[in-house]
C-alpha cells in the first residue's frame, strides 16, 4: 500500500469520527441520544438498517463464499422481503405507538417486568461477546493484509467507533451509517468495474458467467428439500423468513434504527427500502466473488489466501509447500486451457469433452488446496483453519490499482464500524433503559440517564475491544455464546408473536414458553452429545436413531423455536380471558 | 373513536398495494435467479 492508499484510509477515519462526534451537541436529552427525537428520514433509517446488518465479515466473507461456493448463499435473504412486510404491519406501529426505547420494554407493557428483563438479559448476553467478534474478525484479516499489529487494527476499528457512538448517540450512528454505506457501495462498484476490465479481451460479464457456470457457481436457486442442507429456497424462504423476522423485529440493534423514524409511515418506508435493495445487494457482493473466481482463470491464483500463515508454511515446510504449488499450477494451466478452448466455441461433442476436462482440473485444484489448508492447520496449530476471509482483501491489495486499495480498506473499516456502532448503541440502551433505570435508579433526572448512557457506551466499547484482543483465546466461549444466540432468536420471535399476535397469552405463558423454546433448541442442537452420554452411562443406543435422524440446519432453529414458545406459551396461558 | 384517531386513520397511507408490489417483486427475483441458475 502506498501513501495515497494510507491517506484515503486516514481521511476516512478522520471524516467519520469528526462527523459522528459533531452530532453530540444535538443530543441534549435521553430521547435525543437514544432515539434522535424520533426525527430521522426514512432513507437514512433504511440505509442504517442495511449498514447495521452488513458487517465487514459480510463484505469479505460473502465475496469469499461467492468465490468458493457460487451464488447459492443469496437464498438466505429470500425470506427478507416478506419479513419486512410482516414487520411493517405488526411491530412498527406497535412499537411506535407504545413509545418505547427498547423492544423489550414493550413486553413489560404487554406481559410483565420479568419477561422484559429476561429477554433483554438474553439480548445483552448474546450480543456482548458478539460485538467483540465483529471487531476481531476484520481486525485479524486487516492485520495480516496491511501489516499493522493486531492491537492497532482492533483499536482503530473499536475505539474510533466507540468515540463517535458515545458522544453522538443514535443520530451519529445513523448518519455515519449512511456515509459508510456510500463508502462500501463505491468500493464494491470500483472493484467490480476494474475486475471486468481486467478480464481478457472478448470476455465480458456474459462470458464470465459462462465460465462460472461450468463449476456450478451460477446456481443461485436450489429447489431440493433437505432439512440438513444449509441453503435451499425452502430454508431461505421459511427459515430465513423467521430469522429475519426475529433479527429485524426483536433484536434491539435493528429495532432501535426504525424507532428513530419520524413516523410509522417513515419507519415502514425504511423497511420497504431494505426489502427492495437487500437481495440485489447480496447478489452483487456474491457476483464480485464469482468474478474474482473467473479472473483467476487467467491469472495464477494463490494457493493459500492468508499471507502470514503462507509465509510460516514456506519457512517450516518449504519442500512440501513447493510440491503442492507445482501441482496446483499444473491443474490451473489445464483448467485455463480447457476454459479458453471452450470460449472459442466448438461442436457439441468437443464441448462435452472440454467441459469434462475443465471439471477434472477444477476438482484437482480444489483437492490440492484442501491439502494446503490441511498443512496450514498443522503448521499453525489451528484445527479449524479457514482462510476464505483473506481471499478478497488479498486479491484487492495485490491486484488492484493505487487508490482503489485505499478505498477498499476504508470500506472494510466502514462495514465493521457501521455494525459495531449500532450494537454498542443498542447494548447501552438496553442496559440503561431495561436495567439501570428500570431496576436500580428509577427516579433520576433525564440528564443523569443521558450521562449514564454515554459512560455505558464507553464501557461496552472498551469491553468489546478487550474481547476482540483475546478473541483467539476465547474461541470456545465465543462459539458457545454465538450458538446460544441462534437458540435464542426463534424463541424471542415466539414471545413477540405471543405479545402482538394473541390476546390470550399471559405473562406466565410467555416467560415459561421462552425458556421452553430455548431449552428445546439447545436439546435439538446437542442431540448427538446427549445420545453419546446416554450410551456411555446406560450402554443403551436408544437415542442414537433419534439423534441421527433429527439433523436440522440452523436456519430451521428459528422456526422450531418460535413454534415451541407459542405452543407452550398458549398452553400455559390457559383459557381465553374474559 | 376520538377525532385524533379518525384523522390519523384517514391520513395513513394505504400500504396494501405497496406490499403486493414487494411480493410480486420477490417472485420476480426468484424467477430471475432461477433463470440465472439454468445450466449450472
Amino acid at each position: 500500500m502506498g501513501w495515497i492508499d494510507w491517506s484515503i484510509v486516514l481521511l476516512y477515519l478522520i471524516w467519520i469520527v469528526y462527523s459522528g462526534v459533531r452530532y453530540g451537541k444535538d443530543a441534549e436529552t435521553l430521547d435525543d441520544y437514544l432515539l434522535a427525537g424520533r426525527s430521522m428520514p426514512w432513507w437514512a433509517v433504511g440505509l442504517s438498517v442495511m449498514a447495521t446488518q452488513m458487517s465487514a465479515i459480510t463484505l469479505i466473507g460473502t465475496t469469499g463464499q461467492g468465490f468458493e461456493d457460487g451464488m447459492r448463499f443469496v437464498q438466505f435473504y429470500l425470506g427478507l422481503p416478506l419479513a419486512m412486510i410482516i414487520l411493517s404491519v405488526t411491530v412498527v406501529p406497535f412499537f411506535n405507538k407504545a413509545r418505547v426505547y427498547t423492544a423489550y420494554e414493550y413486553l413489560e407493557k404487554r406481559f410483565d417486568a420479568r419477561t422484559r428483563s429476561l429477554t433483554s438479559f438474553f439480548f445483552l448476553v448474546s450480543r456482548c461477546l458478539g460485538v467483540g467478534v465483529i471487531i476481531s474478525a476484520p481486525a485479524i484479516v486487516l492485520s495480516a493484509i496491511i501489516g499493522w499489529p493486531l492491537w492497532l487494527t482492533i483499536f482503530a476499528i473499536g475505539l474510533t467507533t466507540t468515540a463517535y457512538t458515545m458522544f453522538g448517540g443514535v443520530r451519529a450512528v445513523t448518519w455515519t451509517d449512511v456515509r459508510q454505506m456510500v463508502v462500501v457501495g463505491a468500493a464494491l462498484v470500483a472493484v467490480f468495474v476494474i475486475i471486468l476490465g481486467a478480464l481478457p479481451e472478448g470476455t465480458g460479464l456474459v462470458e464470465a458467467f459462462d465460465t462460472a457456470r461450468l463449476s456450478g457457481r451460477t446456481k443461485a436457486i436450489d429447489f431440493t428439500f433437505d432439512w440438513d442442507e444449509k441453503y435451499t429456497i425452502w430454508s431461505g424462504m421459511i427459515g430465513g423468513l423467521f430469522l429475519m423476522l426475529s433479527y429485524f423485529g426483536c433484536d434491539q440493534s435493528q429495532v432501535q434504527r426504525y424507532l428513530t423514524a419520524k413516523s410509522v409511515d417513515e419507519g415502514r418506508r425504511s423497511l420497504m427500502m431494505n426489502a427492495i435493495l437487500k437481495v440485489p445487494l447480496q447478489f452483487g457482493i456474491l457476483m464480485v466473488g464469482v468474478l474474482v473466481f473467473v479472473y483467476y482463470h487467467y491469472q495464477t491464483p494463490p494457493l493459500l489466501y492468508d499471507p502470514v500463515s503462507e509465509e510460516q508454511i514456506i519457512a517450516e515446510q518449504p519442500e512440501v509447500y513447493a510440491g503442492l504449488q507445482g501441482e496446483y499450477l499444473a491443474a490451473f494451466e489445464e483448467r485455463r486451457d480447457a476454459s479458453e478452448a471452450l470460449a472459442v466455441g466448438v461442436d457439441e461433442a468437443t464441448t462435452a469433452t472440454l467441459a469434462g476436462e475443465y471439471r477434472a482440473a477444477n476438482d484437482r485444484m480444489k483437492e490440492v488446496r484442501g491439502e494446503a489448508v490441511g498443512l496450514a492447520a498443522e503448521v499453525t496449530g489451528q484445527s479449524g483453519y479457514n482462510d476464505i476471509n483473506y481471499l478478497f482483501p488479498r486479491f484487492v491489495t495485490t491486484r488492484l490499482p493505487i487508490g482503489v486499495i485505499g478505498l477498499f480498506i476504508a470500506a472494510i473499516f466502514a462495514a465493521a464500524m457501521s455494525s459495531i456502532s449500532s450494537e454498542l448503541n443498542a447494548l447501552s440502551t438496553a442496559t440503561v433503559v431495561d436495567f439501570y433505570r428500570r431496576h436500580y435508579r428509577p427516579e433520576e433526572t433525564d440528564a443523569h440517564y443521558l450521562r449514564a448512557s454515554r459512560y455505558i457506551t464507553l464501557g461496552w466499547g472498551i469491553f468489546a475491544c478487550v474481547v476482540a484482543l483475546f478473541a483467539a483465546n476465547l474461541g470456545t466461549l465465543i462459539e458457545v455464546v454465538n450458538t446460544f444466540g441462534s437458540f435464542f432468536y426463534g424463541s424471542l420471535l415466539g414471545v413477540f408473536a405471543l405479545a402482538i399476535g394473541t390476546k390470550r397469552a399471559t405473562a406466565r405463558g410467555a416467560f415459561w414458553g421462552l425458556l421452553a423454546g430455548i431449552f428445546s433448541i439447545a436439546l435439538l442442537n446437542n442431540l448427538d452429545i446427549l445420545a453419546e452420554s446416554f450410551e456411555a452411562l446406560t450402554g443403551s443406543t436408544l437415542l442414537r436413531p433419534l439423534a441421527d435422524s433429527l439433523t436440522v440446519s440452523y436456519l430451521w432453529y428459528n422456526v422450531i423455536g418460535c413454534f415451541v414458545v407459542m405452543g407452550v406459551g398458549l398452553l400455559l396461558s390457559g383459557k381465553r380471558r374474559a | 373513536m376520538t377525532t385524533d384517531q379518525t384523522s390519523e386513520k384517514t391520513n395513513e397511507r394505504n400500504w396494501r398495494p405497496i406490499y403486493i408490489g414487494i411480493l410480486l417483486y420477490t417472485l420476480l427475483l426468484i424467477l430471475l435467479l432461477s433463470l440465472f441458475s439454468v445450466g449450472a
